[in-house]
C-alpha cells in the first residue's frame, strides 16, 4: 500500500492529478461541444472547475470549504496590500499595453463581435460562472493547497502557471506575449486572493477585468 | 640518363677488380720506368686513370662528381584542418625533405599574409615581412599578452639571446665570397673543376638550387634549361623576421626587442615551449605553427639549413651545401599567382626555377573548383510528328541536370546560366541560342542560384526549314559562384578561379513510329482489335501511363508513319523481357506476334507500378535495316469510381475554394488550404449530390446492372448477373455500408434518395437533426467482371485459369455542420440566442448528464488514490 506521510504532500499530489484530470476532461468537452457553446462552457465550468474540487475538499480532504478561500473576508491588510497589487497591475499592464503596444495579444471575448445585447447577457450571466468557478478552482483549490507545501510566493506562481497551461491546452495555443498577458492578471489573481483569503474578492476582480476588456475592444470596433 | 651513369660505374669497378686480379704485369705494356727512385705515382695514376678513359671511355673523377647528386631540400605544408570557420585554431605542418640536420636544428620562418578571401590578392600594404613578423611573433608569444599580465617593460631580466650559426644551428657557418651569382660548377669559382673543388675565395657556402622551370617557355627555352639541376652561389642573409630593424638571431635579445615582439621580458622562454625566445624567432625547431585563422590567410615556412650536397674547400674537409626550402618553385609563366614584394620570385627572370616564399591557402581553392557533371532523361526523346495532336504533347519532356563531383560545393548557392543551340550535325558550327520562338518551350528557369535543373521541350521549328528528321541539341551549362561570367571556363567578371563550363549533345528525333493502344475484344474465337485507349485526343494524362486493369487484354499497334515495307521486323517486349507467343496460336490473329506490327497482351497484377512496352522496328532503308525504338507505359489497376460532389443532378463539379453554394455537400479545406479529396461538410437537412467518375474514362457504366432496385435483383446472386461488354463495369452505392437498393430506399423515405443518370449520381437529404461532425459514408464500388468468352479465351491463349471479378471500393464522408445558432447566422440576435438555447435544451440535458457522468469518474479516481495512499489515516 502506497502511504504518504504527509498528509500536505498528499493532497498537493491529489490536487495535482485533479488538475491534469480536469484539464483533459475540458478539452474533450469543449472539443465536442456545437460552435461557440457558450452555455455548455458555463455548464462546464462550473461542474469540472467548482464542484470537482468542492466533492474533494469536502470528502475526500474531509475539510471545510471556506477552508479554501471562499468565503467574503474584508481584511484590511488584505484590502490594503489587495489595492497595492492592483496599482501594480495596472502599471505592469499599461507598460504592456500602451508602451509596448501589445493591446492586440490580450485574448478577448469572440462574442464582442456579434450582438450588442446579447454581448451584455453574456457578460453577466455565463461569465461570472465560468470566472467563479476557475477563481475557486486556481485560487482557492489549488493556492491553498500548495501553500503548506511550496510556501506562498512559489503556490502563487504555481497556480497562474497552471492557470495559464490549462488555458493553453483546453484552447487554442496563443503566442508568447498572449502566455505572457494571460500569466500576469493570473499571477496578480492569486496574490490578492491570498492576501484576502478570499476568491470571491479575485473573482470580482476577474470578472471586472475581463468586463472591462470586451467592452473596451468592443466600443474600439465600433469606432 | 642516370641510369646509364649508374651502370657505367658498376662497370668500372667490375673493370678494375679485374685489372687488379691480373697483376701489375699488366702495366708493363705502358712503356713508363719501374725504378723504384723514380717511380712517379702520380703519373702512375694519371695513367692508369687514362688508360681507362682510353679503353672503356669513363672519366677518373666520375666518383668524385657522382656525389653531388643529391636531392635539393624542400618543404611542403600540411593543415591540420581545411576547411576552418573564422577564429578557428589551426596548425600548420612543415615536412621538410633534403636537409642535412635534424629537424630540430632547422630554422622555420613562417609567415602568415592577410588576402582578400574572395580573390586571394594580398591586402594593401602587405609584404612577406609583415607576415613573418605576424607569425613568428605568434611562435614566440604563444598565449602570452603583456597587456594581461601588466607587463610596462621597464627592466630585462631573462637572458634569451640566441646566436643563429648559418646552416641551422648545427650549420657551418658563412663567409664572404666574390663568386655571387655564379653557379658553383662554374670553372670561375673551381680550384680544381677535375676534381670539384670548390675556390675558397669565391664561395659563400650559401646557395640556392635551381630546379629548372615550372612552365614551358618557348622564347626562354635554350637559357632555362641549362641552369636546372645547378647550385647558384649566393649571399648568406637568414630569412629570419625583423621587428622596427631588430636583426635577430645575434645572440643579443634586450627589452626594446622583448618589447617590439611583445615578449616576456622576465622570462626567457615566454611560450614555455622549451625553446627561448630570440630562438623561437628565429624559427629554431619550429616544425608547426597555429595560429587563429581569419579568412584569406595564407600561410607559408622558409626553412633554413644544410643540404645532403657537399662540397669540397682547398685544405678541409668535405661539409653540406646551406640552403633554404620554400614551399613552391617560382615560374615566371605562372599567371595564377600574385608576385609579392620580398618573396624572391620577382617578375623577371632571376628568380625563376629557384624555391621561394610562396603562399598557401588554408581553405584550398582546388577544393572549391566546380565540376559539374551533365546527364539527362530520357535517354531517346523524340518528337511526334505522325499525329495530330496540340505542340505541347508532341514531344518528351527533357530533363537535363546537374551534379557537382566535388563534395564541398552548396549547389544552392552556385549560378547556373543554360543555354541550348542546336545542330543538324554533329560537325556543324553551333548556332545561336534557342528560346521559345526558335524551337525550345523551357518549363523551367533558364539561369539562377541552384537552378541544377534545365527542363524543355524541343517544338516544331527545330526541324526546319529546311526539314530535317534529326537535330542536336547542345547544351552548355555556365556555373559559378556569382552571376556575371566572362572568360571561359576559369575565370568570371571578377577574376575568380571557380567557374566551370560543361557542355552535353542531345539528339533529338522526329518520331515515325507510334505506339497505340486499343481495348481488345473476343471475335469468332480470336483477339480483334476493339477501340483505341489512351490515344490522342483521349485524356492527356493517358499519354504518359496508360490506365488499364487485370485480366483486360489490350492491342498495341506499331503505327509506322509512311507505311510498313515487307522487310520490316518488329521485336516486341514488356518490361524489357521478349514478348512470347501465345500458347494457342489460333488464338491470335497474325500468328507470329513477335514479327508483326500489332501484338496483344493480357494484363496481369494490379497496384503495380509503370510497366514498359517497347518494340523495336527495323526498318528497312535502302536495304540497310535502321533501329527505331518506341515505348508506352501501362499502369494496371483495378476499375475504380471517384467521387464528386455536384451541384444538383446533372450538375457541375463542387468546389469549396471555387466558393459554391454553402448549401451543397463542398469538400472540406484541409490545413494546406486544398479541397480535401475525402471528407464533405453539408448542412443538416439538405439535398446532396454526388457522381461517380469511372477510372478508367475508357470504361462505361452499364446502366443496367447498376440500378439493381430497377432489376430487383439481389448482386451477389451470379443469376442475377448480366453479361458486361468488355468496356462496361458495374456500379453500386453504399451509403454507411448499406447497399443502395429499392429496399433501402423504401426504408429512408426521410433522405429521398434518388441513383440518376447512367447510375452514376446519386442525391440524398441529410439528416436534419443531425450532431454537428456526424453524417454519412459513401461508397461507389466498382465491378469489372469478364464475360465467359473473355474467360475461355485467356485460358486458350495463356493457360490464365484464374480470372475473377475486380472490385474496387472507394469511400468519401459527409460531415455535418454546426447547427448551433452562431452557425446560422453569425450575428445572432439576444432574442434569436435565447430562442435557440431555448430549443436545444434536450441537447444541454444530455451534455449535462455526460458530464456529470466524467465528474463522477474523476471524482473516483481521485477517492480512489486518496484511498491508497490512506490520505485520512496517517494524520
Amino acid at each position: 500500500m502506497l502511504i504518504v506521510k504527509n498528509k500536505n504532500k498528499a493532497k498537493f499530489l491529489i490536487v495535482l492529478i485533479e488538475c491534469v484530470l480536469v484539464a483533459l476532461l475540458a478539452k474533450f468537452f469543449v472539443s465536442s461541444v456545437k460552435t461557440d457553446g457558450i452555455i455548455e462552457l458555463a455548464f462546464l465550468s462550473f461542474a469540472l472547475f467548482f464542484l470537482t474540487p468542492f466533492f474533494t475538499v469536502k470528502y475526500i480532504f474531509r475539510e471545510k470549504v471556506s477552508d479554501y478561500f471562499l468565503c467574503l473576508n474584508f481584511i484590511k491588510k488584505g484590502i490594503l496590500k489587495g489595492i497595492f497589487a492592483i496599482a501594480i497591475f495596472i502599471a505592469v499592464m499599461w507598460t504592456l499595453v500602451v508602451q509596448l503596444d501589445w493591446g492586440g495579444y490580450i485574448l478577448v471575448s469572440k462574442w464582442i463581435l456579434g450582438d450588442k445585447d446579447l454581448m451584455i447577457f453574456f457578460e453577466i450571466t455565463a461569465i461570472p460562472i465560468i470566472v467563479f468557478a476557475k477563481e475557486f478552482f486556481f485560487r482557492g483549490f489549488v493556492l491553498k493547497s500548495f501553500t503548506s507545501v511550496t510556501g506562498v510566493t512559489s503556490a502563487i506562481v504555481l497556480q497562474a502557471i497552471l492557470t495559464v497551461l490549462c488555458t493553453v491546452y483546453v484552447g487554442v495555443f496563443p503566442g508568447v506575449r498572449q502566455i505572457i498577458l494571460l500569466f500576469i492578471p493570473n499571477l496578480f489573481l492569486g496574490y490578492i486572493a491570498y492576501v484576502n483569503r478570499s476568491v470571491i474578492i479575485s473573482s470580482f476582480l476577474s470578472w471586472g477585468y475581463i468586463l472591462l476588456i470586451d467592452l473596451v475592444f468592443a466600443y474600439k470596433l465600433t469606432q | 640518363m642516370k641510369k646509364i651513369k649508374k651502370i657505367k660505374k658498376i662497370v668500372f669497378f667490375i673493370a678494375l677488380s679485374f685489372i687488379a686480379a691480373q697483376g701489375f704485369p699488366a702495366f708493363a705494356l705502358t712503356p713508363i720506368s719501374i725504378n723504384a727512385g723514380d717511380v712517379d705515382i702520380s703519373g702512375l695514376a694519371d695513367g692508369f686513370a687514362e688508360e681507362m678513359e682510353d679503353r672503356y671511355g669513363y672519366d677518373r673523377n666520375i666518383i668524385r662528381r657522382s656525389k653531388k647528386k643529391s636531392i635539393a631540400p624542400t618543404v611542403e605544408i600540411h593543415f591540420d584542418k581545411t576547411d576552418p570557420e573564422e577564429g578557428e585554431k589551426v596548425t600548420a605542418f612543415a615536412s621538410v625533405k633534403g636537409f642535412k640536420n635534424a629537424t630540430e636544428d632547422l630554422y622555420y620562418t613562417w609567415y602568415i599574409l592577410r588576402t582578400d578571401p574572395m580573390t586571394g590578392a594580398p591586402l594593401a600594404g602587405e609584404s612577406i615581412a609583415d607576415a613573418k613578423e605576424r607569425a613568428m611573433g605568434i611562435i614566440a608569444r604563444g598565449e602570452y599578452d603583456p597587456e594581461l599580465f601588466g607587463e610596462t617593460y621597464a627592466a630585462d631580466t631573462d637572458d634569451d639571446g640566441f646566436y643563429a650559426s648559418y646552416g641551422g644551428q648545427d650549420g657551418v657557418g658563412a663567409k664572404e665570397g666574390d663568386g655571387v651569382g655564379t653557379y658553383d660548377d662554374d670553372p670561375s669559382v673551381m680550384a680544381d673543376a677535375a676534381k670539384q673543388v670548390v675556390d675558397t675565395g669565391a664561395i659563400t657556402r650559401c646557395y640556392r638550387h635551381n630546379f629548372g622551370i615550372k612552365v614551358y617557355d618557348p622564347a626562354d627555352n635554350s637559357g632555362t634549361n641549362t641552369r636546372a639541376g645547378r647550385d647558384l652561389i649566393i649571399e648568406c642573409e637568414h630569412e629570419f623576421p625583423s621587428c622596427s630593424g631588430h636583426v635577430l638571431g645575434n645572440g643579443s635579445f634586450g627589452l626594446a626587442e622583448e618589447e617590439c615582439w611583445r615578449l616576456d621580458p622576465n622570462n626567457s622562454d615566454t611560450d614555455g615551449d622549451g625553446i627561448e625566445d630570440e630562438a623561437d624567432l628565429v624559427g629554431l625547431n619550429q616544425n608547426q605553427l597555429t595560429w587563429k585563422y581569419l579568412a584569406g590567410d595564407h600561410v607559408g615556412v622558409v626553412v633554413e639549413g644544410m643540404s645532403l650536397t657537399q662540397i669540397v674547400e682547398p685544405g678541409l674537409n668535405a661539409y653540406h651545401k646551406i640552403m633554404w626550402a620554400g614551399p613552391d618553385i617560382c615560374a615566371r609563366k605562372d599567371e595564377s599567382r600574385t608576385f609579392i614584394a620580398g618573396d624572391h620570385c620577382s617578375p623577371g627572370e632571376g628568380d625563376v626555377g629557384f624555391s621561394y616564399l610562396a603562399v598557401v591557402p588554408v581553405n584550398s581553392i582546388s577544393d572549391r573548383q566546380l565540376d559539374p557533371e551533365l546527364d539527362y532523361i530520357p535517354k531517346n526523346p523524340q518528337f511526334d510528328d505522325t499525329t495530330a495532336i496540340p505542340e505541347e504533347q508532341r514531344t518528351d519532356l527533357i530533363t537535363v541536370s546537374s551534379t557537382m563531383s566535388n563534395d564541398n560545393v552548396d549547389e544552392d548557392f552556385i549560378f547556373y546560366s543554360w543555354e541550348i543551340r542546336k545542330t543538324n550535325d554533329y560537325l556543324e558550327p553551333i548556332g545561336a541560342a534557342l528560346d521559345d520562338t526558335t524551337g525550345i518551350e523551357f518549363e523551367s528557369f533558364e539561369q539562377g542560384m541552384g537552378v541544377k535543373q534545365l527542363r524543355f521541350k524541343p517544338m516544331s521549328e527545330l526541324f526546319g526549314p529546311p526539314v530535317v528528321d534529326k537535330v542536336f541539341l547542345h547544351v552548355t551549362l555556365i556555373v559559378s559562384e556569382h552571376p556575371e561570367l566572362i572568360g571561359g571556363s576559369d575565370t568570371d567578371t571578377r577574376n575568380f578561379p571557380i567557374g566551370a563550363v560543361e557542355s552535353i549533345i542531345i539528339p533529338v528525333a522526329k518520331k515515325d513510329l507510334v505506339l497505340r493502344i486499343f481495348n481488345s475484344t473476343v471475335a469468332g474465337g480470336a483477339w480483334a482489335q476493339n477501340v483505341e485507349i489512351c490515344g490522342a485526343g483521349g485524356n492527356p494524362l493517358y499519354r504518359d501511363a496508360c490506365p488499364v486493369f487485370g485480366y483486360q487484354v489490350i492491342a498495341v499497334e506499331a503505327d509506322v508513319l509512311g507505311g510498313i515495307n515487307a522487310e520490316d521486323r518488329f521485336a516486341w517486349q514488356f518490361n524489357g523481357k521478349s514478348v512470347k507467343p501465345p500458347f494457342d496460336l489460333t488464338t491470335y490473329p497474325g500468328a507470329n506476334n513477335s514479327n508483326s506490327n500489332v501484338i496483344f497482351l493480357p494484363m496481369i497484377g494490379t497496384g503495380s507500378s509503370l510497366q514498359d512496352i517497347t518494340v523495336t522496328y527495323k526498318k528497312s532503308q535502302g536495304g540497310v535495316l535502321t533501329d527505331i525504338i518506341a515505348g508506352r507505359k501501362i499502369s494496371v489497376n483495378n476499375p475504380v469510381a471517384v467521387i464528386e460532389a455536384i451541384d444538383g443532378p446533372g450538375g457541375a463539379i463542387v468546389t469549396n475554394l471555387g466558393g459554391d453554394p454553402a448549401a451543397e455537400a463542398v469538400p472540406t479545406i484541409r490545413w494546406d488550404q486544398t479541397e480535401s479529396l475525402d471528407i464533405y461538410e453539408a448542412d443538416p437537412g439538405v439535398p446532396v449530390n454526388f457522381r461517380a467518375r469511372i477510372v478508367p474514362d475508357y470504361l462505361t457504366i452499364n446502366a443496367a446492372a447498376t440500378l439493381m432496385e430497377d432489376l430487383g435483383g439481389d448482386p451477389t446472386n451470379p443469376a442475377d448477373d448480366i453479361v458486361l461488354a468488355d468496356n462496361e463495369v458495374h456500379l453500386m452505392w453504399y451509403l454507411n455500408n448499406s447497399f443502395v437498393d429499392a429496399d433501402f430506399i423504401a426504408d429512408h423515405p426521410t433522405m429521398a434518395i434518388t441513383v440518376a443518370g447512367a447510375g452514376d449520381e446519386i442525391e440524398f437529404t441529410t439528416d436534419p437533426e443531425g450532431m454537428y461532425g456526424s453524417g454519412f459514408d459513401l461508397t461507389a464500388r466498382v465491378e469489372k467482371k469478364f464475360s465467359p468468352s473473355h474467360t475461355a479465351l485467356l485460358d486458350d491463349a495463356w493457360k490464365m485459369l484464374d480470372t475473377h471479378t475486380l472490385t474496387n471500393d472507394k469511400s468519401v464522408t459527409i460531415r455535418l455542420h454546426c447547427d448551433s445558432p452562431f452557425a446560422f447566422d453569425p450575428n445572432p440576435t439576444l432574442r434569436e440566442y435565447l430562442a435557440s438555447s431555448l430549443a436545444n435544451a434536450p441537447h444541454y440535458l444530455i451534455f449535462s448528464i455526460r458530464l456529470g457522468v466524467a465528474m463522477a469518474l474523476v471524482w473516483f479516481v481521485l477517492f480512489g488514490f486518496s484511498y491508497a495512499i490512506q490520505l485520512n489515516k496517517k494524520l
